[in-house]
């Protein structure tokens, strides 16, 4: 299996996939593709603080070059978690942008609704998928393998800036700021590599996911160009 | 508090034997009532009155009738060998489950009682994942794990499939 450029076809009525494409900053965007109730497939992702969007297939996502592959669960789990997608994706939520990956753990509830711990500060498009996928019992990643970097320091002040840019609640920026430290960062290539080595590899290690997660980077890049980046007006599709 | 009340927090099944704790409900016209200064809910006993709720300063939350018709929509096809296991309908299996529990809580939703032989196996095992992360607050979530991996036999499927990350 290989990723490939999203379209109506990239998955059937009973597959989840996980679909990437560029963001604003290097690391990629990364989302869930799956068939709603309507029929129609469609893209569930976290664009931004407060962002949370569903977008159909092709029609909003026309412009955005994203490439996807099918979640590699057996098929009566992939219907499952259809299912459990279709369910909890219903409901209409803001969650906030925030860095903390550990803290992101156990995010939703069972009816889909965001209720983070309270030393939470909020997901990224990564820890939102992994969060979506902990909820119906598929857990991706190692997230206490992740190392603290100086370049996700930098990352998060970045984030954080954006963050105040966009006017978003002060207690909220300040949660942020206390997290950049950490240095902690799951990258959007990180969590669909890791989707792409299949079930007897998760949950994946840091160190594991690398590799992958450079495939999945190339991949992007053969498939939609170098330098394919929205503009930063959305903070875009992934920070 | 008062005597004709039982304790909500505990599995309700505790206080009513081993039977079919819906039919049982619906059969004692119980209600579940709430205590607004320090939100315990309880579940008063047939024998108090409506007044007497009230004069307990408590507030019905919901009555026997809306739990049946609930607990019957998340067992319609769990409780069904010739369900379709689409997509659509296991949609609604989970769906009718989430609404349960939005609506009951999961002290509610009892899984405790199903029977391996009855149990579609997709289904049910579409509802232990939505449940997942409240299986130490639904009563006998880790039975019905147990029911499934039976279920998912008889019906000659693989449990690597249909438990998907939850067999082990």
């Amino acid at each position: 299996m290989a990723f490939a450029p999203l379209n109506e076809d990239s998955f059937s009525e009973d597959q989840v996939a996980v679909a990437v494409r560029d963001g604003g900053f290097s690391g990629g965007h990364v989302g869930i593709g799956f068939f709603g109730k309507d029929g129609q497939p469609k893209v569930l992702h976290l664009a931004w603080h407060h962002r949370r969007r569903i977008d159909f297939i092709p029609e909003d996502i026309d412009g955005d070059c994203w490439i996807a592959q099918v979640l590699p669960v057996p098929p009566s789990a992939g219907k499952q978690i259809v299912a459990y997608l279709r369910v909890t994706s219903a409901e209409n939520m803001l969650i906030p942008y925030g860095l903390d990956i550990l803290a992101a753990r156990g995010s939703f509830g069972v009816d889909g609704k965001y209720r983070p711990s309270s030393d939470s500060d909020g997901l990224t498009c990564a820890t939102f998928v992994t969060e979506v996928f902990r909820g119906a019992e598929v857990q991706l990643l190692e997230e206490d393998t992740w190392p603290l970097t100086a370049a996700n320091v930098e990352w998060g002040k970045v984030v954080h800036k954006e963050l105040a840019h966009n006017q978003a609640d002060p207690l909220h920026i300040a949660a942020v700021a206390n997290n950049i430290e950490k240095g902690l960062r799951i990258r959007p290539f990180e969590v669909a590599g890791a989707s792409d080595m299949g079930p007897n590899f998760w949950p994946v290690s840091f160190q594991d996911s690398q590799q992958p997660a450079d495939a999945v980077e190339a991949a992007l890049s053969g498939c939609c160009g170098a330098g394919n980046v929205k503009p930063a007006q959305e903070p875009s599709g992934e920070i | 508090m008062h005597s004709a009340l039982v304790e909500y927090e505990t599995p309700p099944v505790a206080g009513y034997g081993s039977g079919d704790h819906a039919s049982e409900l619906a059969e004692s016209r119980t209600r579940v009532v709430e205590a607004p200064a320090t939100r315990r809910t309880y579940i008063a006993s047939s024998t108090m009155t409506t007044a007497e709720v009230s004069r307990a300063g408590l507030r019905i939350t919901f009555n026997a009738e809306e739990f049946t018709a609930a607990n019957r929509a998340w067992r319609r096809h769990i409780c069904n060998l010739s369900a379709p296991a689409s997509v659509d309908a296991l949609t609604e299996t989970v769906q009718s489950t989430v609404d349960f529990i939005g609506k009951f809580g999961p002290q509610l939703l009892d899984l405790s009682n199903l029977n391996p032989e009855k149990v579609h196996c997709e289904h049910l095992a579409a509802l232990l994942r939505a449940t997942s992360s409240l299986k130490k607050r639904v009563p006998g979530w880790s039975h019905a794990l147990e029911v499934a991996k039976v279920a998912v036999n008889n019906a000659g499927q693989d449990i690597d499939d249909v438990l998907f990350g939850m067999s082990k």
